[in-house]
Formats: structure tokens, sequence, C-alpha cells
């Protein structure tokens, strides 16, 4: 049986290496020249794999093979596109990556240790609740929204380790469940940030903080009636922002009809409909399209770049991929043995999903826009090493449940060995 | 309770398979339905671009006559012949992707985005150059060249169905453009009228005035049992209180007290008190609704009163049936209808609910805020043509590869079966009956059955602005399934203007063999 998930997950390896060497190729041949770059590029993408591959089975046996290749692919689809669009920006995304894959890692070596986590509770809460402050005052503004701090040279986005801290803190506090009085402190922590948000104008992330907590919530407690609560307090907080702040209107109107203001707020959305209605089912081919003319094609409107290129088909190939890969954290949260590693699994899980639905819904006109990055694919050093630390606490507390499973299979076999040589005393006597 | 929190993780799991099939199939669903019409869009830049790799196509009529084709320049020119080009302008388009033609709405094989992996390969080893598909249309050019001149200069659109495959055999908008000299226009070196580009046929929300009265007609015929026995008394006008619009049946008018009031009293109030006060006082009380210059019908059927378009019969029908299901009815016949047809960008026509008696009335026999495009009139009368079955009009015809492989061949399509077959065939009688003894006589072709409808649109309460002149109508024939729609802008009446433009479109086709 293990020998076959062995087999198969090195299968998908092997395509994953073949489809990486076959875009890198072409992109090599871009304009008639012959570009080693990008040759490079690919083999150094493929180097990592293996190497994260190699080092997670080595650290255990009990690792998910299957969440590190999806979560590779994705990542790998990204920095395709990235070095379709501009190789510079992809070689920035690369280093990125390799950060991200320390992270990883040091997520691993932390999650067989959580109760550090369960320690740090209020150092992250007083950290996260400080950052998004100090981000009112000085952060930066992009795209519309007050998201950014510089901080020793680096920008970075802090609503994307936010969102980490927040499932941690979550799962610390709903790991008891006597009563309100244990949730309470949680609850209080994601209407702050919640709040923090908006104020930032960020609203994809407090869409998907108010959403990540209602559901760990939910699983948590079980507590239907508390949880329609918070849902229609959600609601209502939308319905007035929507009252309040000129954005939200702009962005529902936009939402309703994209064309009638293409000129101004409706230009995005209309060139990313126009990206992924030229592409059709096939695609137009990678570097066949004109995907510059959508605003922020590199980050939150990668989707549709996506979809031109590679086509219709491709595209639902990227949803369901990160239908896998929610599929299989969920299956880690249920196999975990500990109920904070199964809150905090099932959080980083949560996290993954509503971030790839909201930006996905977004860019297809299902739901408004807010922009948001599109978790591994994404251009953005944040949000790729946010997305790379939550596989690293998923393949930490997969090593986990292999182990504590282990522990207790032993202990099972001990048993029944000591019953049985009881029984063998009986027989003897 | 841990196994309790597996249980609802399960469950959210399960939510998060939905959310993400949901995601799929609306991806599927939204690009099957409007990706046409984005690809298509004058603001894609993606469909210009591809002018530099790639050799457009031609575009042929359905006979093969050479509409549009590309130098080997790089250069786009159109028919040799200088009135075919203004005959067909609207149809095919332009290079410059001004106006919605076939030249924009087939971009995709005339400029080879429909070329799979394998068509490029193939293209790259055999010739330096990419060329597009080459695109049939279902026009024929002569007829179109002939509609033109029949028009006379006078603004407005003529199209012509085949109304058991939907194929356009005809459809002309005027004013037109050269298409040759596009770049002029935009350069501003040449003169163009202000709405020269716009096609009329699909795009022109024009009042439909009297030809509105066959959805009248089956309205009446479904919400009013035994509507075809009844006799009405066409004694003059129906009288309105013009404060509230209510219909006041008790209030004899005597003809010398009034002139003809108010055709558009909501047009008025947005035009302001301008006009007004030309009025005798007496208006000032009631607003009335009357015949077009004025007639008497006496005691009529419901079907002379069709075949003479009677407004005091159609407006007392309308009242009868109520707001709510003339509405219902229109959007039943499709009259709201957002069409996402792959060949044509059709503008949504409309049936406003009306507020009062008063508009309620005027808006049975076509006033009001009614708008049809004359596509869409010319959808209806051919779907009572073909026994209640709207057929999706469509002008691609085929798609032939540079090797001369057809790519792909379009079948017809059904858009929609918007009246049972008893319908059909009553409002097929009330329209012969038009033809036969009516206003439209003059549409009349020799020894065919042909049905039809006039209508005369008036567009303003200032009289010295003249009507629109409407007539649709069809064949009723087997082996000449023909529907056609008119509509000439300020012409005057539509017996007199529109229909014999149409009887000799008629016949013209029959003659072609349509």
């Amino acid at each position: 049986m293990n020998r076959v998930r062995h087999m198969s997950a090195l299968g998908l390896l092997f395509i994953v290496m073949l489809f990486e060497l076959a875009a890198f190729a072409l992109l090599s041949l871009r304009d008639g020249k012959f570009d080693v770059w990008a040759l490079a590029f690919a083999l150094a993408l493929i180097a990592l794999l293996f190497f994260q591959y190699v080092c997670l089975l080595w650290i255990s046996r009990y690792a998910d093979r299957f969440l590190l290749v999806i979560a590779n692919l994705l990542a790998a689809i990204g920095m395709i596109v990235q070095y379709r669009l501009s190789p510079e920006t992809a070689f920035r995304q690369l280093l990125l990556y390799g950060v991200g894959m320390v992270a990883m890692f040091v997520c691993v070596g932390l999650m067989h240790k959580p109760a550090v986590f369960r320690k740090l509770n209020w150092a992250m809460i007083v950290a996260s609740l400080a950052l998004l402050g100090v981000l009112l005052i000085v952060g930066k503004e992009q795209g519309g929204a007050k998201n950014w701090i510089t901080i020793a040279g680096f920008s970075f986005q802090p609503s994307e380790f936010v969102k980490v801290a927040l499932v941690f803190i979550a799962a610390n506090y709903l790991t008891e469940q006597s009563g309100w009085r244990d949730w309470l402190p949680s609850a209080i922590f994601a209407i702050l940030v919640c709040g923090l948000l908006v104020m930032e104008r960020d609203l994809g992330a407090a869409l998907l903080v108010a959403g990540t907590y209602l559901i760990i919530f939910y699983t948590a407690t079980g507590d239907v009636r508390t949880t329609l609560i918070g849902l229609g307090a959600g609601c209502c907080g939308a319905v007035a922002s929507y009252y309040i702040f000129d954005h939200v209107r702009a962005r529902v109107a936009i939402w309703k009809n994209p064309w009638a203001t293409y000129e101004t707020s409706g230009y995005q959305i209309a060139q990313g409909l126009m990206a992924i209605a030229s592409g059709g089912a096939w695609g137009l081919g990678l570097t066949q399209g004109l995907p510059k003319s959508i605003p922020a094609y590199n980050t939150d409107y990668i989707f549709a770049v996506i979809c031109e290129e590679f086509g219709l088909i491709f595209g639902i190939a990227v949803i369901t991929l990160y239908l896998m890969f929610i599929i299989r954290g969920a299956l880690v949260a249920l196999y975990a043995r500990d109920r904070y590693l199964m809150l905090v699994a099932f959080g980083c899980t949560v996290l993954i999903t509503l971030q790839s639905f909201i930006i996905i819904g977004g860019v297809i006109k299902l739901i408004p826009l807010t922009g948001i990055t599109m978790p591994f694919v994404s251009h953005g050093g944040s949000s790729l090493i946010a997305s790379m630390m939550l596989l690293g606490i998923l393949e930490g507390i997969a090593m986990r449940n292999g182990d504590m499973l282990e522990d207790a299979m032993d202990q099972a076999m001990e048993q029944d060995r000591l019953a049985n040589l009881s029984k063998g005393e009986d027989h003897a006597e | 309770m841990q196994s309790n929190t597996r249980k609802y993780i399960k469950a959210m799991l399960a939510l998060f398979c939905a959310m993400f099939l949901v995601l799929c199939v609306y991806l599927v669903y939204i690009v099957g339905a409007y990706g046409t019409r984005w690809f298509t869009s004058p603001y894609n830049s993606r469909v210009q671009a591809q002018k530099s790799n790639v050799q457009a196509g031609r575009i042929a009529d359905r006979n093969g006559e050479l509409l549009a084709y590309t130098a080997d320049s790089g250069e786009r020119f159109y028919s040799t012949d200088k009135a075919r080009r203004r005959a067909i302008c609207h149809v095919v388009g332009d290079s410059y992707g001004q106006t919605v033609g076939a030249e924009s709405m087939f971009a995709k094989y005339l400029l080879g985005f429909d070329q799979d992996v394998a068509d490029r390969f193939v293209e790259t080893l055999s010739s330096g150059v990419r060329m597009g598909s080459s695109v049939m249309l279902t026009i024929d050019a002569k007829l179109c060249d002939y509609a033109y001149d029949l028009m006379n200069d006078y603004w407005g659109s003529v199209v012509l169905l085949n109304y058991k495959t939907g194929e356009i055999l005809c459809s002309v908008s005027q004013p037109t453009f050269d298409p040759n000299y596009m770049e002029d226009y935009i350069e501003g070196r040449k003169e163009l009228a202000a709405s020269a580009m716009v096609d009329r046929v699909t795009m022109g929300k024009y009042t439909p005035g009297s030809t509105f009265k066959t959805v009248t007609l089956i309205a009446a015929l479904r919400y009013l049992p035994g509507v075809t026995e009844r006799t009405f008394d066409c004694d003059g006008a129906l009288v309105f209180d013009r404060e509230t619009g209510k219909y006041l049946p008790d209030v004899a008018v005597d003809d010398s007290d009034f002139t003809q009031s108010t055709t558009q009293s909501y047009d008025r109030e947005k035009e302001g008190a301008e006009d007004t006060g030309a009025e005798p006082d007496t208006v000032q009380k009631y607003s009335i609704v009357r015949d077009y210059q004025s007639q008497y019908h006496g005691e009529i059927t419901l079907f002379e009163a069709y075949a003479k378009s009677c407004n005091h019969v159609f407006a007392q029908l309308a009242l009868e049936v109520g707001a709510a299901k003339m509405a219902q009815t229109a959007r039943e016949l499709c009259i709201g209808d957002e069409f996402l047809f792959d060949d044509l960008l059709l503008y949504t026509s409309s049936y406003a609910k009306p507020d009062t008696q008063l508009n309620l009335a005027w808006s049975g026999v076509g006033q009001y805020k009614d708008l049809m495009t004359p596509m869409q009139m010319c959808m209806l009368t051919a779907a009572v043509a073909n026994d209640g079955v709207m057929m999706q009009p469509r002008l691609l015809s085929k798609v032939v590869t540079k090797n001369n492989y057809v790519r792909f061949t379009q079948s017809s399509k059904t858009y929609k079966t918007i009246l049972s077959a008893a319908e059909a065939e009553i409002v097929q009688q009330a329209m012969l009956g038009t033809i036969k003894s009516g206003t439209g006589t003059s549409a009349a072709v020799k020894g065919y059955a042909v049905g039809g409808k006039t209508g005369t649109a008036e567009i303003s309460s200032n009289k010295t602005v003249n009507t629109h002149a409407w007539f649709t109508g069809f064949v009723q024939n087997d082996e000449h399934p023909l529907a056609v729609c008119v509509i000439l802008e300020q012409a005057g009446g539509g017996g007199s203007k529109a229909a014999p433009l149409a009887g000799k479109l008629l016949s013209k086709a029959i003659s072609l063999g349509y």
C-alpha cells in the first residue's frame, strides 16, 4: 500500500518535472534567440523540488508527498508565467521561493514542538495587532489598499503573516471547550484584525480572516447558532461597509457591470474577462497572448493570464489542483490525534481554500473582486513565504500524525503481546 | 467531542468541494455564454495585435461573391463595387474594429485564433505567412444591393430572414460608410454621418408603432377567452383623465372638441411645455387614444381591426389584458431577452410595464416606451410564420481554411418556441388579412400568400416630425420561407412607404430562389 503511494507520488513528480522542462524550453526559444537562463531556471526549479522531496522524506516517512508536489506544481506554474512576463521578476520570485522553502522547513521543525506556539500566544496577538496598527499610520498604499510596510529595505505585507498567526491563536483558544469564556478572546482578536484590515482598505484580507475564523469556530465548537450570529454580523458589516465606503460601492458596481465603466474602474475586470475569453479552451499558447494589458497581471490577475495562454481547461486544472491540496490538507487534519493540531491543520487548509476561492471567483466575476493574492502562484514574497509556511505546518502535522499513530500501534501491539503472554501462562497452568 | 469536530471538518470539506465545483461550472458557463462577446469586444487589443502576425482570411457571401480580402501588402480591401461596399458595410464591418460586423464577430476564424497546434505547425513549415481561414456568410450580396437601392436614401434598415433556418439573407442599414476609407473617417479626412457606423438592424431601438399590435393580439388570445368571436365598436377615441391617466369609459368625445392630442404624453413631459400651448384648452382635461388620421371603423371583428390597424380596439384590448399580463406576454415573446448569439450582437428590445391606463393603452399599440430592434421584429414575424418556433438568426454559413478544407459548417438552431401551433395559425391568418384587405395591400406578391403588419410610429408630439414607416411580413410557402422587416425613418406611413419596398424585396428573393 505504502509502496503504491510512493510510486504514484514519484510519477507525479516526474510529470511535474516534464511540464516545467517543456514550458521553459519553449520560453528559452522565444523571439528567435536561445535563452540559456530559462533552462537554468528550470533546472534550479527542479533541483529545489527534488531537494524538498528528499529532505522531507528523510525527516519522516510520514511526510505528505502529495501536498508537497501539488504546492510545488502551483508555484512552478506561477514562475513559468512570471518568467514569460518578465525574467527579472521571475528570478526574484525564485529567490523568494528559496526563502519560502527555508520557512517551510522551519515550520516543519517547529511543529515537532507545537507547544512553542501555545506559549507564544500572547506575543503573536500583540505582534499582529501592533503590525496592523503601525500599518494604519505608516503603511504604503498600493492598488487602493494600504497594506505594505518597509522595514530595513524589505517591503512586506503584514496581513499575509497575521492570517497565519490567526490560525494558531484561534486553535489555541478553541482547543478547550468548556464554554464561551474559552473562545471569547480569539473572537475579539478576529474582530479587531478584521476592523483594522477594513480600515486599511484591505477588503480581501478582511474577508479571508473573517471567513477563516468563522469556519474554524464552527468546526471546533459545532455551535451553529453562534456561527450563524457571526455570519449574520459579518454580512451586516459587509452591507454597512457598502453604504459607508465609496470604494466598496464602486467594487460592487464594477462587479455588476464592468463594461459600463470600462475607461476607469471597470478596466481591470473587463481586461481580465477579455483575456480569459481570448484563450478559449486550449489557450493562445505560452508567449502568444497579450497578458500585459491586464492591470496586476502578475499578482491578483495571474489566473486570467493562465487562462489566456494555457486555456480554460488548464484553468480548471489549476482549480482542481487547489481542491486536491485542500482535500489532502483536510485529511491531515482528520488524522490528527491531538485536538489542537487538528484545528491548526484545518485552519491552514481553510486559509488556502478561501484565499484561492476569493481571488479566482473575483477574477471570473463570480463574486465582487477583492484584491488578494493567489496562494503559491502570484508574484509577491510575503504571499509566497506565507503559503510555504502553511505547507510546512501541514507537513509537520502530517509527520506527527504518523509518529503518534506508530506509537499508538506499538502500544497496542505491546498490549496484545502482554495479553497473549498472560494467556499463554494461563494455558501453561 | 473530538469525533464531532472530525464530523464538522468533513461537512466543511464537502462545502469546499461544492464551492470549487461552482467555480469550474461558472467559469465554463460564462466563457461559453459571453466568451464570443468579450473576445470580439472592440476593447480587446489582442484582435488588432494579431493582424500583424496573421493575414486575415476572406469574407464571401453565400454564392462566393468576394466581400473582403487582404492584399499581399497586408492592406484590407472590400468589394470592388462601390454601391455594394455601402450595401454590405454593416454586415461585413471594417478592419479597424470600429463597427460590429463579420470582421469582428468572426475574427476568431479570420485571424486564425481557432488554429490548433497541428495547424500552426504545418503553417510554419509550409510558408512564412500565417493565414487565417475564410468565412462564408449567409447573406446574398445581390439582394443587399437591391434592398439598398430600394431604400432610396431613406435612413433605416431592411432585414430578410429564412424563417425555417434563421439564415440572414439580406441586411442593410442606412446611413452607410465605405469600409475602404475607414482610416480616413477615423483621421477625420472624410466626413461621416454621426450614426453611420451603427448597424440599425441589430442596434437600432425603434418605437414599433402598430407592428407591436401582433404582441397585443397574442396577449389577447392568451388572456381574453373568446376574443376571436367578439365584435368591437370603434366609435372614435378612448378618453383618459389627463392628470391621472385613468380610463374614462363614460365620457363621450365630440370630434370637433379635439385635435389629435397626445400620442406620447411621456414625451411631452420630457420635452417640457414648449408645444402644449398650441393645443386647445379643452384638451387640458382629457387625453385620448385614437386612430391614425382619426379614422373610424365602426363595428369590426378582431381580425378586421388587426388588418385595418385599429388603435381603438388594440388599446382597449391592452386595457382588458392589463399591464402585468401585457408585460408577461412581451417577456414570453423574448422581448427583453439578452441575446447571446455567436453571429451577431443584437441589442435588447424592451416593453416597460406601463404605470397608468393611458400609458397601458398606448403601449398596446406600440407607442409609450416600447422599443424594438428591426431584427427582433423580424424574428417575431418569422416565429409566427414558422408555427411558433423562433430560430436563432445566423450570419455565418461556413469556415474554410486556406487549403480549402471546410473547418466548420453552421447548422440551424432553435432559439425558443414562443407560440403554440394553434396560436401561430391564428396570428398568421390575421397577418394574411392585412395584405389581403388591410393596410398592407401594397406588400402583396403575385401568386404567393403574404402576411404582415404595417406600422406608423409617432416619434414626437411635434407634428412637423414625420412618422417612421414600418412593415414586417412573411411568405406563407414552404419553398420560400421568407420573413422581412423594413423600417424607414421619418418616411411617413408604413402601408404607403415600407410595405411596397417589402413586397418588391420578397418577389426579388423569390425570383432568386430563396
